[in-house]
């Protein structure tokens, strides 16, 4: 199991289209994914998980991931957040 | 692969499928909106409802119909199509349920667990920012 703290940098936060494509990315891995806000756990494959983390702009974000391709998987999902989720801003 | 309608009052129909597909970046989720015009006669509505439940069910195995409010013009309609195992229906559908059952859907989940799982997820989807915000926070949904 590898985990990484990252926050997240978009003016938006971790919108509902963030989260889909936050969502879309972890689905793809067999690995599991969990984001913990400093309130709440999240399985990062659950949009509406995701969304009741309700993590703003400069919320600090700790991924976990566990499973045989973990190291891609935390790998995309930490680019995807500091790439603001594609947002530019 | 289960068939999903939505069916409103008004345009809700339309709009819920359009944000839903919108916010998953699918072009329309595979769910088929029935809109309920307010001065549309009721047999002339369920006509409406009837026909894509029809085109709908020729492509899938099981359907579910959602709709806006239980005791509505809308959801009476739909009920009289209702087909144990084969035409469920969820009221009261919310845009959290809306865009679990197009996931659920793709996944290939058989309708009677669909059902069953979005009723929870819908209703669990409902939160009191109060209680988020509070010390304790909430609990995940």
């Amino acid at each position: 199991m590898i985990r990484k703290e990252v926050t997240v940098c978009n003016r938006l936060g971790l919108h509902a289209r963030a989260a889909a494509k936050l969502v879309q990315i972890a689905n793809q891995f067999q690995a599991q994914v969990s984001l913990t806000t400093n309130q709440m756990c999240a399985d990062a494959k659950s949009i509406l998980g995701v969304l009741t983390l309700a993590a703003a702009k400069d919320t600090p974000l700790i991924i976990e991931v566990d499973g045989p391709d973990e190291a891609e998987a935390l790998s995309q999902i930490e680019h995807l957040i500091q790439d603001r989720f594609g947002e530019g801003e | 692969m289960l068939g999903i309608l939505v069916v409103s009052h008004g345009n809700l129909a339309q709009e819920f499928v359009d944000v839903a597909s919108r916010i998953l970046g699918d072009p329309d989720g595979g769910v088929s909106p029935v809109c309920i015009p307010w001065e549309l006669e009721s047999s002339a509505a369920k006509e409406k409802i009837r026909k894509m439940l029809k085109k709908v069910q020729e492509k899938s195995e099981g359907v579910l119909i959602l709709t806006d409010l239980f005791g509505g013009t809308p959801t009476n309609l739909a009920m009289t199509l209702y087909q144990p195992g084969k035409v469920e229906i969820l009221t009261g559908m919310n845009l959290p349920m809306l865009i679990k059952a197009i996931l659920t859907r793709k996944a290939g989940t058989p309708l009677a667990e669909a059902v069953a799982l979005l009723r929870e997820k819908g209703q669990g989807a409902i939160v009191s920012v109060s209680e988020v915000m509070s010390p304790e926070g909430g609990e995940e949904g």
